[in-house]
């Protein structure tokens, strides 16, 4: 049976149906999972996130209504997913692909010559969304994908309809292209 | 840099980018929808902006609607409607002449929704991008694209009239008897035109840059002509209120007969009566007049042709009219004495055929405002005039401390049928408010229900209340206050015993396991205890490990489905039927399990469900209800379908008398069984303890051992380790291991191992094995083989690198089978994530034969081609190198060719041997060097990490321990006596090496191999003996 459309899902959310949540995951869980997983590392923390998130839009809608379901939760859980790895760092804890995609672009966001500079983390982000704001809608979600979402490159290949190595050759020519960028802004 | 900088980096990219990524359909951009969705959702960001805008979203919402109706049958059979509910959308009209309407499960008012039944607060729909829908109580319509149409529940409209420049929006909406329209909604006029205006017309309010929107009303004919009039009023500095009457034609003008006309709009309003005439009324100093608006009779005053008087009369304090075969209505509030002289307020409502010269009262209201309100000249508690459904009036009161909506039908004067009462106190606490009068008071009536807004909103948030008309119970609605009640419920209802208030607090501090029950909340203090306690979600009850017999409550499970029953005409299969397929099923795999279950049911459609990626639960209901349930979990490595490969089963069962579930889990041994593992303390193959593989120089694998078995994984058998020696036979393998690990049809071997770690493969896919059987998919690369049949892959080659990069070596045929598939990569085993390694620069079907038998070391990959004659060298990174052989010409790479941990590639075989140095950069030095000390060797096993190479000596089948270079040689069973014929394997651990071999104590007369286990401890060397297995 094809998935509902958020407006339907929403509509259960609102009858308090608990076919909303199953919906819900069914749509969204496999990108949600992927994003969890991929800032903590670990499949069962994962799964814990995006059931806290589905919690969430429990208790949030209604009166919430989400223009975007996807964003909504997919925001959600990687709050969740961010604040349990900030927790969990503690705990000698952490990996998976957040760490896999920090290698990549690291060096991008700051220049290993000046570790002794303070990074303005709201100004890269300005940055960034002026340089994403330049890109073709394609190549700003790989971007995004990868770098916000933490998913891995045959994830993003997956949800893009797009072979892996074109995913990766995007990637690594937005990374120099924004690398440039933020040359030019005097940010690294 | 550090974590959290790149965390608050990312945070901060703007959330239209996240919105649209996540949101992102790779395949639908590739297709006209995509078009259609983008446009979708910018009508429903204008809709949010302005009415006109958002009715071209509306447009594309009914589009969006219509697709999903056409790629989806389900929905289309449930018939999602316009508002975004189901089911067929019925039109009322409030008090005010305000739209509302109902589907099988909501109230829509014009920013608001709530359900019938009450389970849900009051929604904010604002901004949404279902349509400006309005109703005249018979028909549906829809204005956008500068035109009202007639529309159904789901969205299929005709023409109405054209707005043209009448009207920007309309409010409401009448069809009248000889088909004309009659609208009521805003437009702009330039007032800078306007003549006649007083001087101080400057002053006009909600004026900028000379344009007002102003009230208007436009009859359209059914001709398709229209004419319009337009009410303007203001204030000008000295609070006198003027109202302006204007006529749409080319040209603004004003009728100057009522451009002083006081207190116009408290006045001004306008009815449909029962025929579909429209009146209005207005008030002239408390002189009120009613008039027809005809449009093509009479003026009632010079120079307006369009509306005409039908009535004055003198009252005061009218509060509102209907009219009703030409008899008008209206209700004032008058001051009198009561019985005992006292003067009290009064409200009384009168009766007026409109060719009377007086009204006549018929009718006075019990309300005592003397005696109830401190101010004696209290306006207004009551309503009336809009207040006015279907020839009955709402009365609302506060008689005494009790706030009270009664109904008085306008023919029946003797009595009122009170449908609301509550003490004010309960509604507002100590905080009466000063004015229970509200303009935008809404009253709603559809026979069955009745609805109205508060005066003020209550101090727990309510602000609206709807009575069931024929049970008589009601509740509140607010929009953060789901409070139900009943009048039984009233006086005791406490807001902390509310659903929410019972359950609100536990579920928000309350624990989502997600290893048992991902869809359940299980509260906090729960964790610890061994009597585990979970919360359903809905209806929230309670559910507890319990001891059931589900078998012995005689349930019937239902016809497939997931959350609900697909087929309620269809069989059901009983719990005896799905246990025997959950235990007895031969599926070890979780998602297996679950596909056998749904398959089990005749006619069930399981790929509609089972090719969902990311399905992890299932729930079959048992009953229509849910009180009696199957619940399934399926767990796995996340990735597709087949991933989930565990499984656990749960009966759950509603106790009504405890209002709780029971839940009992599968036994434990079935539970464990099926999810993959084996019992506690017991291993992958049946025994006990770790297992351990022995080593081979292909990477098959051939022989493993654990405390208690010797396993010949060639044949699939198994030997007791403390058995006598002299009568140790082999067994065959327990079934459960045999079906597990060799029974692939296809002949591809289900167990392999990489020198440490075990692996099986099943299905076209691969899995690292826990020692308890546990499963972890390792991710493949999909894309690439998206051509292969998965059925036919076969992994030839594993061997780890580094401790975390497997390579793997698969092959298969391609899915129009028309030729074979080669390919090698890497997983790293951490992040599951994958690398193909390049096919390098010769035809695959040249290559990867002989990758099979790749040398592979922490560091790079060697492989041969081109006939030995090319030595292709593969790094971790993808990179690679060739080095040809071919120099040395008459040197071929055979079978049991390796590289050493040193570097060296040896190759070779009787008692011709070679080596060389792979680390050198003079490729002068790669000619291969003859070692002419060299023990020959004829089964070569390296050993990793303890560089030495175990060998079989031709002629006199030796089995020698030494190093590479056969330097320290050891001979540890001599080859005079027993000749060996295999070696199956070595494993090494603490220094002790355990070699596996296959001999035969005399060639000539005993054809039959005997297997040998020697174990060399320091000097000590032992050997244990199997016999072969009975014939």
């Amino acid at each position: 049976m094809p998935a509902a459309t958020d407006a339907q899902i929403i509509s259960l959310f609102h009858e308090r149906d608990q076919k909303a949540l199953s919906e819900t995951q069914q749509k969204y869980g496999g990108l949600c999972r992927s994003i969890a997983k991929n800032i903590l590392g670990s499949r069962e923390d994962a799964e814990e996130c995006l059931n806290d998130a589905l919690l969430r839009l429990w208790e949030s809608i209604p009166p919430a209504k989400p223009k975007n379901l996807a964003a909504y939760l997919s925001v959600t859980v990687r709050n969740l997913a961010c604040n349990r790895r900030e927790a969990s760092r503690a705990a000698k804890r952490g990996g998976g692909e957040l760490t896999v995609a920090l290698s990549e672009i690291e060096e991008v966001l700051a220049s290993p010559e000046r570790p002794d500079t303070v990074l303005d983390t709201k100004a890269v982000s300005d940055a960034i969304n002026r340089f994403l704001g330049e890109l073709q809608p394609e190549t700003r979600v790989m971007f995004v994908l990868r770098y916000w979402g933490d998913l891995t490159v045959r994830e993003i290949a997956e949800k893009c309809g797009v072979g892996q190595s074109k995913v990766k050759m995007s990637l690594l020519r937005t990374r120099n292209d924004l690398k440039a960028f933020l040359e030019e802004e005097g940010l690294r | 840099m550090k974590e959290q900088d790149y965390m608050k980096i990312m945070n901060g990219l703007r959330e239209d980018y996240i919105s649209e990524a996540v949101s992102w359909d790779g395949t639908a951009q590739k297709n006209r929808r995509a078009i259609r969705r983008m446009t979708y959702g910018l009508g429903a960001i204008a809709a949010a902006i302005a009415v006109v805008i958002g009715t071209i979203g509306y447009s594309s919402y009914r589009d969006h609607l219509a697709a999903d109706s056409e790629s989806n049958p389900d929905i289309a059979e449930e018939r999602l409607n316009i508002l975004g509910g189901y089911g067929e959308l019925h039109g009322y009209l409030t008090a005010d002449g305000r739209s509302f309407f109902r589907d099988n499960s909501y109230f829509y008012g014009e920013d608001v929704k709530w359900a019938i039944d009450g389970s849900t607060p009051l929604i904010n729909v604002e901004g949404d991008s279902t349509p400006l829908l309005l109703t005249d109580g018979k028909q549906l319509y829809t204005q956008h694209d500068g035109n009202v149409y007639v529309t159904d529940s789901y969205g299929g409209e005709t023409l109405a009239f054209s707005l043209d420049d009448t009207l920007n929006c309309v409010s409401r909406i009448h069809k009248l008897p000889n088909g004309d329209y009659f609208a009521i909604g805003t437009t702009e006029v330039d007032t800078s035109v306007a003549a006649n205006a007083p001087e101080d017309a400057g002053s006009m309010p909600h004026t900028e840059g000379g344009i007002a929107s102003v009230q208007a009303v436009v009859y359209h004919m059914a001709t398709g002509e229209h004419d319009a009039i337009m009410v303007m009023s203001y204030a000008d500095p000295q609070q006198v209120q003027y109202g302006f009457l204007y006529q749409i034609n080319d040209s603004l003008r004003i009728f100057p007969t009522i451009t002083e006309m006081q207190r116009v709009m408290s006045g001004y309003h306008y009815q449909i009566d029962d025929s579909g005439d429209a009146w209005y009324f207005y008030d002239e100093q408390n002189a009120h007049g009613f008039g027809r608006v005809g449009f093509n009779v009479r003026a009632h005053n010079e120079g307006n042709d369009k509306v005409f008087r039908v009535k004055d009369f003198k009252t005061e304090e009218i509060t509102g009219f209907a009219v009703h075969n030409d008899t008008l209505w209206f209700e004032r509030l008058t001051k009198a004495n009561n019985e005992n002289g006292e003067t009290r307020t009064f409200t009384e409502f009168y009766t007026m055929q409109l060719g009377d010269s007086e009204p006549s009262m018929n009718y006075r209201g019990d309300y005592d405002m003397a005696k109830n309100s401190p101010e004696t000249d209290y306006p207004c508690y009551s309503y009336f005039g809009e207040q006015y459904l279907y020839g009955v009036m709402q009365k609302m009161t506060d008689s005494g401390l009790t706030f009270k909506v009664m109904r008085h039908a306008y023919d029946a004067f003797d009595g009122d049928q009170t449908v609301f009462e509550v003490p004010v106190s309960e509604l507002y606490g100590d905080q009466i408010p000063d004015r229970m009068e509200r303009p935008d008071m809404i009253f709603g009536d559809t026979g069955d229900y009745l609805f109205f807004t508060l005066p003020e909103e209550g101090i727990n948030g309510e602000k609206l209340v709807q009575v069931n008309l024929k049970t008589g119970t009601w509740f509140y609605l607010g929009m953060h206050c789901d409070v139900v009640q009943t009048p039984e419920q009233n006086s005791e209802m406490n807001r902390e015993d509310s659903y929410e208030g019972i359950y609100g607090e536990t579920l928000e501090s309350g624990y989502c396991s997600p290893e048992t029950f991902p869809q359940y909340y299980i509260p906090a203090e729960n964790l610890d205890s061994d009597r585990i306690d979970c919360y359903r979600m809905l209806p929230f009850a309670k559910a507890s490990e319990s001891k059931l017999d589900p078998a012995a409550l005689g349930a019937h499970l239902p016809e497939g489905g997931t959350w609900s029953r697909r087929d309620p005409d269809a069989p059901r299969m009983t719990y005896e039927q799905a246990f025997q397929s959950i235990t007895s099923g031969g599926s070890l795999v979780g998602w297996q399990m679950l596909e056998d279950l749904c398959k089990l049911s005749a006619g069930y459609d399981a790929e509609a469900y089972l090719n969902r990626s990311d399905m992890t639960d299932r729930e079959f209901w048992l009953d229509d209800a849910g009180k009696e349930f199957f619940y399934v979990v399926l767990y796995g490595e996340l990735g597709s379908y087949q991933d989930f490969d565990r499984a656990e089963f749960y009966f759950f069962c509603y106790d009504e008398a405890k209002q709780q579930y029971h839940y009992a889990r599968l036994p434990d041994a079935s539970a464990e069984r099926l999810s993959g593992k084996q019992p506690a303390g017991t291993n992958f193959l049946g025994g006990s303890g770790t297992v351990h593989p022995y080593v081979t120089g292909t990477g098959q694998l051939l022989f493993a051992e654990d405390d208690l078995w010797y396993y010949d994984l060639g044949y699939g058998q198994r030997a007791p380790k403390q058995n006598d020696p002299a009568q140790t036979v082999w067994e065959a393998l327990p079934q459960e291991a045999q079906n597990r690990f060799f029974a692939d049809s296809a002949g591809n071997r289900r167990l392999m191992m990489d020198g440490s770690s075990f692996y099986t493969q099943d299905g076209g896919a691969l899995y690292r094995l826990d020692n308890d059987g546990t499963e972890h998919y390792l991710m493949m690369p999909d894309e690439e083989m998206a051509a292969w049949n998965r059925d036919t892959i076969d992994v030839c080659r594993l061997c780890m690198m580094h401790d975390d990069r497997l390579f793997v070596m698969i092959n298969g045929q391609t899915a129009a089978d028309d030729g074979d598939c080669f390919m090698a990569y890497l997983v790293d085993v951490k992040t599951n994530i994958v690398t193909v390694l390049p096919d390098a620069d010769v035809s695959r079907r040249e290559l990867y034969p002989y990758w099979n038998e790749a040398a592979v070391t922490d560091e790079w990959i060697y492989s041969v081609s081109d006939n030995g004659t090319v030595l292709h060298i593969t790094g971790l990174d993808g990179s690679t190198a060739a080095i040809d052989l071919a120099k040395d010409a008459g040197v071929t790479l055979d079978d049991g060719w390796f590289v050493g941990e040193d570097g060296q590639l040896w190759y070779g075989q009787d008692a011709d041997w070679y080596h060389m140095s792979l680390h050198a950069a003079d490729e002068n030095y790669l000619k291969p060097q003859k070692d002419a000390d060299a023990v020959p060797y004829y089964y070569n096993v390296p050993v990793r990490g303890a560089t030495k190479v175990l060998g079989a000596a031709q002629p006199d089948m030796n089995i020698i321990l030494c190093n590479y270079n056969g330097s320290g040689a050891e001979v540890l069973l001599d080859g005079t006596k027993n000749i060996c014929d295999c070696i199956l394997g070595v494993y090494c651990e603490g220094g002790v090496y355990h070699i596996a071999a296959e001999i035969r104590a005399d060639a000539q007369n005993n054809p039959t191999p005997q297997t040998v286990v020697i174990t060399k401890d320091g000097s000590s060397v032992s050997a244990f003996g199997i016999l072969p297995m009975p014939q």
